[in-house]
């Protein structure tokens, strides 16, 4: 029984082969397609964070979270519970109908960009031919930017219903950053939409067979991981969630149930975006190219897929986490100077090339030796411009040498730093005045002399 | 499906649209109110383009959704400035030029 | 030819009633945030129907543009500047409001009365069209780029003009030279005065409030510690309940002296 919205609906125009295989699902392979996934989601996020505090912790020299579970691993659950069973606080400012709403929405549209992933060909379930996907458009990457501009509506609207400074502050930033960074991920978009020459998933993954994206559209790519950590607020872009600086962004008057669903909404961006990147630049499903070829063509057949999606995932989810335990916290307008003066005038560049050698490509041209020839040229000019400067370049100017005019850091009897001048001289005399308070008041502070150490 | 359920409902937007623009005094809701009818008649076009068969109304929404989006900055700069310099957003207190 | 269909029908009659209701919220609703929540439910609701009348780059258009990024406009300009959501009760055209009213209901109820009276023809349906150039968003741009180019060059144009008018009305003058994060920091050594970060209130056995100085070494209480605007009401607690029960434990516990 196919489904009733055929006909003049969105999948009407499903020319492309692939498209074609959507929209015949008998109504329970479509429950348990998505079912599995949100049932994926979830645990896959619970993972996740256990996963990053153990990594982070390995990172840092320490142990990490290892009681609950075997290694640690039911942390996350029992985070959950705890959140679940935490006091459930709304603020007396607060507008309580947008308060309860905020995390609904942030969750719904994190889950919602999961319905056009692609995660493998077609496989046999209980006897019917289906494809591992819930679903596809001709326009599915913008459903996903459409459904993550959903879920800045969540956090935009919890920073202003919680009522109080920090939250709105941290809630407005947060917004600005995420839309500032969903656009150079779209401009990122644009160059593989030029090179598969559609806009739905499926068509993207089945584009990249010959060559990854992420290797021919190498600056989309570089973009694009940028972007994609810009857009979820995650180290080290999340100065709206930074304790010392805003408390707790958005999400400060939060607590219990709801506070578990905005966590739960970032870790589901995060993979989603993650997602997002190996459907794009990564090959989706398909298996690295010694695997689908000439070694084991049966890699990309069946089941087998679902495996290497998730080796991708992973990895890209690891590079998160490597980020956030490495890189420290940029300030708010450094990251928005980034976004909008370098990434995007970068990406809007890289497209008009891509634009050029479509192009030309489409009328025939051969296009391998113009870009050699180009790339040439390039090269040339760097090398004599780099030539130019390190000619130009002026000798370094002695400087002078600094007096050492003779300086006792004990002097005051407090230690004092040298002043831009003074070189401090080390002298063995020994600390001649103690340091000690004033003796007024109830608390007295004894301290010892201290003489020639001599042990 | 009869197109004339789309044109009734869009004309039921517009409509209200219309008495927003007329009965509320905050610059920003008068403002969405606009708004609302440009989006009533975007949904007009789609339906005629569905009912005549060829894409140019839909080509011609498009166009009036970046008309739309051009508008509201200006227009919010405008509501900015206006409520920055006179304290109120109010569109009764901005009468200066009335005669 | 009328090729819809029961789902079409169905999402129509439910989706028609919650956007006229939505958008009646818009122009009722007290505050102007909720307005504004409103007015995205309309447009969703908008891009569902686009959706199902074979405009699915319509559709997520709307979303990511209107819904996306010019209601979230408008909820910034609603935060930061505070624009003051209610109206003022005092009308000042009297009347003006149920003359508004009736003149809107005059106005529905001739537009209905004008498509009542037109005579449409059933949909033709955009199946042709859509797979004339291979798909929706390649039919749509086989228009834009050919026969339309020129418009869509004057609406490019148009934004890069109202970004600029934008830019232009926001602007504020600096008047002084902005100063960086060094040329702060060597000011406020400069000028003297406190350039380390101020300590923290006290924390105490019985109390941990913003209103308990921290001690000194010397055990007076330190100014620094509580908000000059509590000091200034007054309502700066003394520590010497918590400085006595210390001393005392300490008399008991005969550890080092107090004098």
């Amino acid at each position: 029984m196919s489904s009733s919205v055929s006909g003049d609906l969105i999948l009407a125009d499903a020319d492309g082969t692939h498209l074609a295989q959507f929209g015949h699902d008998v109504w329970w392979i479509m429950l348990i397609k998505v079912v599995v996934i949100f049932a994926f989601l979830m645990v896959f996020t619970l993972f996740t964070i256990i996963f990053e505090r153990r990594a982070v912790s390995w990172m840092q020299q320490r142990v990490g979270p290892n009681r609950v579970g075997p290694q640690g691993s039911l942390q996350s659950l029992a985070d959950g519970v705890k959140l679940m069973l935490k006091e459930d606080i709304v603020p007396k400012a607060a507008d309580k109908a947008i308060f309860v709403i905020a995390p609904v929405i942030s969750a719904t549209g994190a889950f919602l960009a999961f319905a056009v992933i692609p995660i493998g060909p077609e496989v046999s379930i209980f006897g019917e031919r289906t494809v591992l996907q819930v679903t596809d458009t001709p326009v599915a990457v913008l459903f996903i930017l459409a459904s993550s501009s959903a879920a800045i509506y969540g956090i935009v609207l919890a920073g202003w219903s919680s009522g109080s400074t920090y939250p709105l502050l941290g809630g407005l930033r947060s917004t600005a950053q995420m839309i500032s960074y969903e656009l150079a991920m779209s401009l990122s978009f644009v160059a593989v939409f030029l090179y598969a020459g559609s806009m739905s998933t499926s068509e993207i993954v089945a584009a990249q067979e010959d060559l990854w994206y992420g290797i021919a559209l190498l600056p989309s790519f570089v973009v694009y991981l940028i972007a994609m950590v810009g857009e979820t607020n995650r180290p080290p872009f999340d100065l709206p969630e930074a304790e010392g600086e805003l408390v707790g962004g958005f999400h400060t008057e939060y607590s219990s149930i709801k506070f578990a669903l905005f966590f739960l909404g970032e870790y589901i961006a995060l993979i989603t975006v993650s997602a997002l990147a190996v459907t794009l630049f990564l090959g989706g499903w398909m298996a690295p190219w010694p695997l689908g070829g000439p070694i084991w063509p049966g890699a990309n057949e069946n089941w087998f897929p679902v495996l290497w999606f998730l080796g991708k995932l992973l990895t890209l989810v690891f590079v998160f986490i490597w980020l956030r335990g490495t890189l420290p916290r940029m300030r708010y307008d450094q990251f928005m100077a980034l976004g909008w003066k370098i990434l995007i005038p970068v990406s809007i560049g890289w497209i008009l090339l891509v634009a050029t050698i479509q192009a030309l490509r489409n009328e025939g041209y051969e296009v391998r030796n113009i870009v050699l020839v180009a790339a040439g040229v390039l090269a040339a000019l760097l090398l004599v411009t780099w030539v130019w400067e390190v000619v130009r370049a002026k000798p370094p100017e002695d400087e002078p040498v600094a007096e050492a005019v003779e300086f006792d850091p004990f002097a005051g009897g407090y230690p004092v730093p040298p002043m831009p001048g003074q070189v401090p001289v080390l002298v063995s005399t020994p600390v001649s005045t103690p340091v000690s308070f004033s003796t007024s008041g109830q608390h007295r502070v004894e301290m010892v002399e201290r003489g020639d150490t001599d042990a | 499906m009869n197109p004339a359920n789309y044109l009734y409902l869009s004309a039921l937007l517009f409509t209200i649209g219309a008495a927003g623009v007329l009965m509320r005094r905050n610059a920003i809701i008068v403002f969405m109110c606009v708004e609302l009818m440009l989006n009533a008649a975007n949904l007009t076009f789609v339906t005629f383009a569905r009912q005549h068969g060829n894409l140019e109304g839909q080509i011609i929404a498009l166009f009036v959704m970046v008309v739309a989006a051009a508008e509201v900055v200006v227009g919010l700069a405008i509501i900015v400035t206006m409520q920055r310099t006179r304290r109120s957003a109010s569109v009764d207190d901005a009468h200066l030029l009335k005669y | 030819m009328g090729n819809t269909s029961n789902g079409e029908a169905v999402l129509f009659w439910i989706l028609a009633p919650i956007t006229v209701l939505a958008a009646l919220a818009v122009v009722g609703s007290k505050k102007a945030v909720h307005s504004a929540l409103w007015m995205a439910m309309v447009m969703v609701n908008l891009a569902m129907f686009f959706a199902v009348q074979s405009a699915p780059f319509l559709a997520v258009a709307q979303v990511v543009v209107y819904t996306g990024a010019v209601m979230i406009l408008f909820l910034f300009v609603l935060m930061l500047i505070g624009v003051d959501s209610s109206d003022s009760l005092v009308e000042t055209i009297r009347g003006q409001r149920i003359a508004a009213m009736l003149a809107g209901i005059g106005f529905g109820v001739l537009m209905i009365a004008g498509i009542g009276n037109a005579s449409v023809d059933d949909f033709n349906g955009l199946t042709a069209a859509n797979s004339a150039q291979g798909g929706n968003v390649e039919g749509l741009a086989a228009l834009i780029f050919t026969r339309y180019v020129f418009a869509f060059e004057a609406i490019g144009a148009l934004l890069i003009t109202a970004a600029l008018g934008a830019m232009v009305l926001a602007h504020r003058e600096e008047i002084g030279e902005k100063l960086n994060q060094k040329a702060l920091s060597i000011q406020r050594f400069k000028d003297g005065g406190i350039v380390t970060p101020l300590p923290a209130p006290g924390v105490y056995a019985r109390h941990n409030a913003v209103d308990m100085p921290a001690l000194l070494p010397d055990g007076t209480a330190s100014e620094l510690s509580v908000s000059p605007v509590l000091r200034a009401r007054g309502d700066v607690l003394e520590p010497d309940d918590s400085v006595a029960a210390e001393a005392s434990q300490r008399a008991q516990l005969g550890k080092g002296s107090s004098s």
